[in-house]
């Protein structure tokens, strides 16, 4: 297995090299217009290589290939093992399977392989209630933002039809008039429908702090390092519609452009970020505090897509104006250091559990001593989720959040997201280092003795401490990470050297302040403290009540309907019969055993029939007239 | 040429045989197995021969029915006179239509025989019923004469009576009598609408197509009928039936439809039926007789009378919604397993007549793909329920607990007949569900409508939710410790569940082999309208 996700990486890494892109025709599912090539409508599996592919799929298989090494020790004492290694591998295919389909239906296929996966994996331990609860709940959740995204994806099919980008990009110039305002807008709204469901944004988020049930290493690589990102990636592939462009000329068709879908893109993604960064601050549970985060570091990068795309449509449609995707390349930038970070703490997190055995931050403390690598890698990951410079979070958030504010000069109301923006930067250079102080600070708390994991695990962390350096360091090494991934052609991108140092000097402040007050110890902690938990309080009680509520609400329908059901439809049809019994019974007293009786009887049946049948044969007639 | 008449001769030949041979369990169902699998074969012949050339030597080149108005895309035709002066006659055909459910059949009931491999109680009746069964639901789909076809469809009825009557659960005299009656019903409003047809246009159309205006039951001088066009192109079907009489009988067919499919509200027989069934039947009753009814509707309904399916496609669409919706919701308040899955194949028998409704050829292709899917993947899940009923003593939800750990093989089955009945991708019900939404989507044409057809999309999330909570319930946990050890499927279980998954997993990652010969079929359709 190890080999297959070596191989899979070399071929992802010989790919990324493609200047432009490719589509590598694959299986045909049902063949369409064999009179024009490629077949028109035609539904398969083909592989489509452009750099955001490309880079996907390296990004994905060489996290997979660190996750599967560290689960060998990880997982080391579980039982179902070849379960697990088994689940991990469909999982990885229908990840690889999302981020190079041609096509919106090939994407939902292996979109909803992942969901099926990341379902399995959550109730690994299935004998556990929560974690059964949990897989239930990721499932049912996610399953809403699936149907948003079949309804997205079959509007696409009745408007374009076709699946593929390529196609939709070519056709969109002569039928957006055909949409019409409404189907403008609905649109991309459902394809993010479809990720706000599996990227955990509000209101779908509930399922992502629970989906914690599972393995650490399954709360890395799906729910932190890949499967979330598949909205993301859904969201950047949807900039065909976010940015309508005359593919022959490169301009952007204004008339087109979905300014509120965009807004509500944007919008939710400055929502979800503040308000999962604030429930991070409120949390006990390890895993909890980083699921949060997470969630809000996801928001970032829709917050960015969102900026972008409005950006990159307002200067579109000025006469003139250039097209810049900044905001796209940061989105997915912040994507690429978010995975590397976020898996390196996760598998971390995951280490200190496993030489613990709780996920209980109250339980832990002092396990700087024995577990000084773990302590190492984790501190790595916590400054670039904190954004300090040099690691990699801190040039992809100030990316983003440059975009927004630029953005701010064509709507106000980017104004506005900056600021949420900032206050997260604020709550999570808080919340992050709060985690690893109550982890690896003070006295030891639990009970028992934890040791170091073995090398197998802190290999790993190694590895990857080295990418939450470097990864941010790749926009220099490019000039930009813009001319890396890009939206369109490749003159199109800017270089993004001159916002990046530009945003240092801007926020360097803003974001180096919360740092010192978080470092600055538990004191100010407790204080920001006690108003977190009332957030905390708000969505276990508020929020997820509500989830709950509607849950509990289909079920009573349901038996409503049941009852409706036994009593009054089927009610009827018994009580139908019923008639017809004591019916037949009062006819009974008609069976007088008189030959002549009978014969009136069968004469008048068979008058009778017969004017039913002419009635019903001139019923049409008489009733045809106009 | 009489290679369609197998299909019926074989069976019929095994049920004489069992009754005749099979007096103890052994001999009845080795006899029976012996001649469901040779049937079985047939019918894969049959399936195969719309793939490819390989049997052209055994059973000839298949080719259209060159019936005196033009080809005809039916195939293998037999045409005997049976009654002359009333216009009977055995005519026998398969099409792209029929071809998959004919091959459903067989395997279905090979199936449950082997499934029912122990039934040691009047083994001889049972088996021989079995083939009884099958033979009569062989007939229904092969038959192009009304009065053949009302002959089969009226059979069918008188097996699964007995089955359910003797081998039945404890309600099992109320579920069989009910179910006699009401489906007779639907039965005897179907018979007067052939009739109606009878009287109100078979000589026209016989006239047009075979040049005999004698009135005539052959249901291919309808189906050849409503294609004729006349020297400017136009139809000339509706002149021979006009609208005014195509619609009261559609009504009156789809209501004998309807009651078989089921639908909502006529789908009340269905759950007291099947709780009470024993396995067997029940799979052949959810996975055959059920497909009668979207047989019928897309055979006669939109095949026969394009004109009022065209004017009438929101009544298929509004009771199609309606099923889906509501059969859904009443599953989640279900405690019994097998009640589960009999009222979630109301809802999926919703999907075919929503993509009956879109009248475009990929939601009619996705109809009949559900037909076939969902006559595989609903048997593995009736046998399902049989398997816990038989080990645990009970089929109550609540009472499962744990599965997983106590029945490792049973819950991985479990996990994967759900999903397929979920419609995740990579299973064969993803293709059927999808073309039938591509095709609803595609097929509704006017503006203020137009946000409704968002609303069948939410019985895919109440689906996924009554069955994720089964599966919550069932498989995950602790075992409960009141059901004390379970033993895990048998070797027949085994057999029963590989073919099937094996053929659903087929069917999911190479849907094209049966949407070609579906094709064939659901192009045909719009060329009926205008």
């Amino acid at each position: 297995m190890l080999a297959v996700y070596f191989l899979i990486q070399v071929l992802g890494q010989g790919a990324i090299g493609a200047p432009t892109s490719t589509t590598v025709p694959g299986f045909t599912w049902i063949p369409g217009n064999p009179t024009t090539t490629p077949p028109e409508g035609a539904i398969g599996i083909n592989l489509l290589i452009d750099n955001l592919s490309a880079f996907m799929l390296v990004l994905v298989s060489f996290l997979s290939l660190l996750i599967a090494i560290f689960s060998i020790g990880y997982m080391h004492e579980e039982e179902g093992k070849p379960r697990y290694y088994a689940e991990i591998a469909l999982f990885v295919a229908g990840m690889l399977g999302t981020v190079s389909a041609d096509n919106f239906l090939q994407l939902l296929i292996f979109w909803e392989i992942m969901g099926l996966c990341s379902y399995l994996l959550i109730g690994f331990w299935y004998h556990k209630p929560e974690a059964a609860s949990a897989a239930k709940k990721a499932f049912l959740v996610t399953r809403v933002g699936d149907v948003l995204f079949l309804a997205g994806v079959l509007i696409i099919w009745n408007v374009f039809h076709t699946f593929r980008f390529e196609e939709i990009v070519a056709r969109l110039p002569a039928l957006w008039p055909s949409m019409g305002p409404g189907l403008i807008q609905l649109i991309p709204l459902l394809l993010f429908g479809g990720a706000v469901g599996k990227s955990a944004q509000f209101p779908l988020h509930a399922w992502l702090p629970d989906a914690m049930e599972g393995p650490t290493t399954v709360s890395a690589l799906i729910h932190a390092a890949t499967m979330v990102k598949a909205g993301v990636y859904l969201t950047a592939r949807s900039f065909i519609f976010l940015v309508p462009i005359v593919p022959a000329t490169g301009e952007v068709i204004a008339a087109a452009v979905p300014w509120k879908a965009i807004l509500i893109i944007a919008g939710v993604g400055a929502f979800t970020a503040i308000f999962a960064g604030s429930m991070a601050l409120a949390s006990y549970d390890i895993k909890r505090v980083l699921a949060f985060s997470t969630i809000s570091q996801l928001a970032y990068m829709f917050l960015g897509l969102g900026a972008g795309a409005y950006l990159m449509a307002s200067e579109g449609t000025r006469p003139g104006g250039e097209l810049t995707t900044a905001g796209y390349s940061a989105a997915l930038y912040h994507l690429t250091n978010h995975a590397f970070f976020k898996a390196l703490l996760f598998l971390s997190a995951g280490s200190v559990i496993h030489a613990v055995h709780t996920n209980d931050m109250r339980a832990m403390g002092g396990l700087r001593k024995p577990m000084p690598w773990t302590s190492r890698t984790m501190l790595m990951g916590a400054l670039a989720l904190a954004g300090i410079i040099p690691f990699s979070g801190f040039f992809s958030k100030d990316d983003i959040l440059a975009v927004t504010f630029e953005t701010g000069a064509e709507n106000p109301l980017f104004y506005l997201m900056w600021l949420a923006g900032i206050a997260t930067v604020f709550m999570t250079a808080f919340y992050t280092f709060r985690m690893w102080l109550m982890t690896f600070h003070g006295t030891y708390r639990g009970e028992g003795h934890p040791h170091e994991s073995p090398r197998v695990m802190t290999s790993v962390l190694a590895v990857l401490s080295v990418f939450t350096i470097g990864s941010g360091l790749i926009a220099f090494l490019t000039n930009g990470f813009g001319n890396l991934i890009f939206y369109g052609e490749p003159h199109a991108a800017l270089p993004l050297i001159a916002p990046i140092v530009a945003g240092n000097i801007v926020e360097i402040g803003l974001t180096g302040l919360p740092l010192a007050l978080g470092l600055a110890g538990v004191g100010l902690a407790w204080a920001v403290y006690a108003r977190a938990r009332a957030v905390d309080w708000f969505d276990r009680n508020v929020v997820d009540g509500i989830v709950n509520a509607i849950g509990r609400g289909t079920v009573p329908l349901g038996s409503l309907s049941d009852v409706f059901d036994r009593k009054v439809i089927d009610g009827a049809v018994n009580s139908i019969s019923f008639e017809t019994v004591r019916s037949s019974l009062a006819l009974r007293t008609r069976q007088t055993g008189q030959v002549q009786n009978y014969t009136w009887v069968i004469v008048l049946g068979i008058a009778a029939i017969l004017v039913f049948a002419v009635v019903l044969g001139l019923l049409p007639r008489v009733l045809g007239r106009p | 040429m009489f290679f369609l008449s197998l299909l019926l001769i074989v069976p019929f030949a095994g049920f004489v045989t069992v009754l005749a041979a099979g007096g103890s369990l052994s001999r009845a169902r080795w006899i029976a197995l012996a001649f469901s699998l040779l049937d079985t074969a047939i019918a894969g012949v049959l399936l195969l021969s719309f793939l490819g050339t390989w049997f052209d030597p055994l059973i000839g080149p298949r080719t259209a029915y060159p019936s005196p108005a033009g080809s005809f895309p039916l195939y293998y035709v037999e045409r005997y006179p049976w009654i002359p002066p009333l216009g009977m006659s055995y005519i026998l055909g398969a099409d792209g239509l029929s071809a998959p459910l004919v091959f459903l059949t067989p395997l279905l009931t090979t199936l449950a025989i082997v499934f029912s491999w122990n039934k040691d109680v009047r083994p001889r009746q049972f088996f021989a019923l079995l083939l009884l069964m099958e033979f009569s639901i062989s007939g229904v789909f092969i038959s192009f004469d009304f009065f053949l076809f009302f002959v089969f469809w009226e059979l069918v009825l008188i097996p699964m009576f007995f089955l359910i009557g003797i081998w039945g659960g404890p309600n099992r005299q109320y579920a069989s009598i009910k179910f006699l009656i009401y489906t007779h019903v639907g039965s005897v409003i179907m018979l007067l609408s052939i009739f109606a047809l009878y009287w109100n246009g078979s000589s026209a159309v016989n006239q047009a197509v075979y040049g005999s205006s004698e009135r005539t039951f052959d249901m291919t001088a309808f189906l050849i009928g409503a294609t004729l066009r006349d020297s400017l192109g136009r139809l000339i079907y509706p002149s021979l039936i006009p609208l005014a009489t195509q619609v009261p009988i559609f009504i009156a067919f789809f209501f004998g439809f309807g009651v078989k499919l089921p639908m909502v509200p006529f789908h009340t027989w269905l759950p007291d039926a099947h709780v009470e069934a024993p396995t067997a039947g029940s799979v052949i009753l959810a996975g055959l007789l059920l497909k009668m009814g979207g047989y019928g509707v897309f055979r006669i309904g939109l095949g026969m009378l394009p004109a009022a399916a065209a004017n009438l496609w929101w009544l298929l669409a509004v009771f199609g919604t309606v099923s889906m919706l509501y059969a859904s919701f009443v599953c989640l308040a279900q405690v019994d397993l097998k009640r589960l899955i009999a009222y979630s194949s109301v809802g999926h028998m919703g999907f075919v007549l929503l993509g009956a409704s879109s009248l475009v050829p990929i939601g009619i292709a996705g109809g009949i793909y559900q037909l076939f899917t969902h006559g595989l993947i609903t048997a593995v899940l009736f046998m399902l329920a049989g398997t816990i009923k038989h080990s645990a003593g009970t089929r109550d939800i609540p009472l499962l607990q744990g599965l997983g750990r106590e029945m490792p093989q049973y819950s991985a089955v479990l996990i994967v007949a759900f999903l397929a009945s979920v419609g995740l991708p990579g299973l064969a019900s993803f293709w059927s569900e999808f073309f039938v939404f591509v095709g609803w989507f595609q097929g509704l044409p006017t503006e203020p409508w137009r946000p409704l057809i968002l609303v069948p999309l939410l019985s895919l999330g109440i689906t996924a939710a009554y069955y994720v909570w089964t599966l919550h319930k069932v498989v995950m946990g602790e075992p409960n410790p009141k059901l004390g050890h379970l033993h895990d499927l048998n070797e027949h279980e085994k057999v029963s569940y590989t073919v099937l998954i094996g053929l659903i997993v087929f069917a999911g990652l190479f849907p094209l082999p049966f949407f070609g010969m579906i094709f064939d079929y659901a192009g045909t359709i719009p060329r009926l309208l205008g």
